[in-house]
């Protein structure tokens, strides 16, 4: 195979954890969001915050729903209390590496860590591609494989275009344990590289939360419950690159994403701000979008990409090549 | 139905004029007597009377009467509107992977400090929250002014020991426009930042481009700073089913199957402020254009333009269309006439 580009890019925690970067030293303190409030470590439910019906349990790792088993009497004395899982307790970093075949279709692979305080195993990875690109194909020697026709989502990236799961889950083989790492992810697409999700979760030994329990559940708590299960609260996510424009993707699409991946990398801290050929990019795509794209993108008089830094700047700087080719 | 077909008996000069007046590709009970239309819809279960002729003309959309002897042209077949053509990947783009938040709107999340390893146990410490937005994102394609950002409750200088549980109550009041942003949390301690990223919007949208029915309009990159149309045309299923449904009753009711309307601005991808002067002002015109419930459909004076509709005959008269919107379930409050269009509303109490 002949290869004209390899990119490889780490990406970030989306959701607050700690930003482990290479050069950077674990904090002393890290800070976590929640969109629910903390279960009482002394189970002592006197004092929960009325009409508020899930918690997280830090210690068990566990969403615990909690209601008044009457919703309309005054005396919440007699509650009912269910725990399940969460699914969010890994830290993973991902790496995908870029390449272009002869035929022109781009493999990306991907390599997945887990990092050592991470309390779950990573058992589920999964990808967000266009749902267009019915011909991508994904990959892996022993993960299991799937592609739910049903589900279609839409990414904030792209948010013009929907996009479709690839799952690999952990069935028939060994999730990625705290402080493993496996590869063998890949996917072949004839699409160009973007910035996308990867959404990873954990294997809980807790119970589940079944379409069995949501049956039995008063609709407000339940409405409370379908909140706290999205992959932004009960998966980690992270920005990768994978296949995401077809040829005849607009360059006002393709820099849109592009602005916004290299935007979070810089605000993030895994890019600098101050560098040359992020400021470059920044401007250059910017004055694209805000001058109404009426200049075509072209990557031949993009002087920036020669100033990119090798490693992850110049990993972006040949996916700006690659979309902007002309 | 039986009052309908009980009020037909009452008239002896009347004309049977059955046909799928809503586009739903069922049969309509319809008489037309003079002037007046009698049209039971079959997807709304209320009647309509569009006011078209005169006393004397003769209707040109009616089936065969066996009453007549007939002598008419038989309705045009209708437009197939099993969806009206919408793309069903796009109907079940329910869900997002990140976190968003609809526009005004005040949420409650929780913060706390923890000793990695040991993420079990909260600890004090003393923290500080902001929120930024993200440049061009949701078709804004323009900084200056910048846009406004939703506002974070505490900000700064937080002791998280003066909370219970060391857990402090954030609140994050979010901004009209939609967007995508970014909470800033900095450990003031040992001076450690970190973001989490979330959108400001409303999930569920649909992108309506039935090129069947309709002839998109108003995306204009150079001119609108919004992109091109495929950012400016997303509505909630239930006004994009509304808004075609009108779109083929409209056209069959006059005459016109297999034409096209031309339809302008319903919302950005997730909604929120919707700009159109680039200064970011909720007030100004297109206010109602930020829940996806809304559309601008051309009427004749807006025919013409290169950004505006290509051809008079895809424009509407739009008081009638209007009423068919209307009797679509669009607001009966909400859908008003402009001097060029037809802004048809399909927004709920």
């Amino acid at each position: 195979m002949h290869k004209i580009i390899i990119l490889a890019v780490t990406c970030f925690p989306i959701i607050l954890e700690p930003i482990a970067a290479a050069d950077q030293a674990q904090p002393k303190v890290a800070i976590r969001l929640s969109p629910v409030p903390l279960w009482p470590q002394n189970n002592d439910t006197s004092q929960l915050p009325k009409a508020q019906f899930v918690f997280l349990s830090l210690s068990t790792g566990e969403f615990v729903i909690s209601y008044p088993k009457d919703l309309s009497a005054s005396d919440d004395s007699e509650r009912v209390t269910l725990r399940f899982g969460t699914h969010s307790l890994v830290d993973p970093q991902v790496t995908a590496h870029v390449t272009l075949g002869q035929d022109g279709t781009f493999t990306y692979a991907y390599q997945i860590s887990n990092g050592v305080n991470a309390r779950q195993p990573v058992a589920k990875i999964t990808l967000l591609i266009p749902t267009e690109d019915s011909e991508a194909e994904a990959h892996h020697p022993t993960w299991k494989i799937e592609r739910p026709k049903s589900a279609s989502l839409r990414d904030l990236e792209s948010p013009t275009r929907p996009v479709a799961p690839v799952e690999w889950s952990a069935e028939t083989s060994q999730p990625i344990q705290p402080g493993g790492s496996a590869t063998g992810f890949s996917m072949n697409s004839k699409y160009r590289p973007g910035f996308t999700q990867v959404i990873l979760k954990g294997r809980t030994t807790k119970g589940e939360y079944t379409s069995e329990i949501a049956a039995t559940l008063p609709q407000p708590v339940r409405d409370q419950v379908d909140k706290v299960l999205t992959p932004a609260w009960d998966s980690q996510t992270r920005l990768v690159l994978g296949p995401q424009f077809p040829k005849d993707a607009s360059q006002l699409d393709i820099a849109q994403n592009l602005l916004y991946g290299i935007s979070v990398l810089s605000r993030h801290g895994d890019l600098s701000p101050d560098s040359s050929f992020v400021k470059g990019a920044i401007s250059t795509l910017r004055a694209h979008l805000e001058s109404g794209s009426v200049t075509s993108l072209d990557a031949s008089r993009m002087t920036f990409l020669s100033n990119a830094k090798p490693g992850l700047e110049a990993e972006i700087a040949n996916a700006l090549q690659v979309d902007f080719q002309q | 139905m039986a009052r309908h077909e009980s009020r037909v008996g009452v008239y002896k000069a009347i004309i049977p004029v059955p046909g799928d007046y809503d586009g739903d590709g069922l049969t309509d009970i319809a008489v037309w007597r003079q002037s007046t239309w009698f049209i039971l819809l079959s997807s709304t279960g209320g009647s309509y009377n569009p006011g078209w002729g005169l006393q004397g003309d003769t209707p040109v959309y009616p089936s065969p009467s066996p009453q007549t002897g007939g002598g008419l042209q038989p309705p045009p077949p209708p437009i197939p509107c099993g969806g009206c053509g919408m793309n069903q990947d796009l109907l079940n783009s329910q869900a997002n992977p990140q976190a968003v938040f609809a526009p005004n709107s005040s949420n409650q999340l929780y913060a706390y400090c923890y000793q990695p390893p040991n993420d079990q146990t909260p600890i004090p410490c003393h923290m500080s929250l902001a929120t930024e937005a993200y440049a061009d994102t949701n078709g804004h394609f323009h900084t200056n002014p910048p846009p406004p950002v939703s506002s974070v409750s505490p900000t700064t200088n937080i002791d998280t020991s003066t909370y219970q549980n060391y857990e402090v109550p954030v609140t994050l009041t979010t901004t009209p426009v939609g967007q995508i942003e970014s909470l800033y949390v900095s450990d003031d301690d040992d001076g450690y930042v970190s973001h989490w990223d979330y959108g400001v919007g409303y999930n569920g949208f649909v992108y309506l481009d039935n090129s069947n029915i309709l002839y998109q309009t108003g995306g204009n990159s150079a001119t609108s700073m919004h992109g091109d149309n495929t950012w400016n045309h997303w509505m909630t299923n239930a006004a994009a089913t509304g808004l075609q449904r009108s779109i083929v009753q409209y056209l069959n009711l006059h005459n016109n199957p297999g034409g096209k309307i031309c339809i302008n601005d319903m919302s950005l991808p997730i909604g929120g402020i919707f700009d159109i002067e680039n200064d970011w002002n909720p007030q100004h015109p297109h206010l109602a254009h930020d829940r996806g419930t809304s559309a601008d459909i051309a009427g004749t004076a807006n025919a013409g333009s290169p950004s505006s509709c290509p051809s008079a005959s895809m424009t509407v008269n739009i008081s009638q269309f209007l009423r068919v919107c209307k009797d679509n379930g669009a607001s009966r409050i909400h859908s008003v006439p402009h001097v060029d269009h037809a802004h048809c509303n399909w927004i709920t109490p």
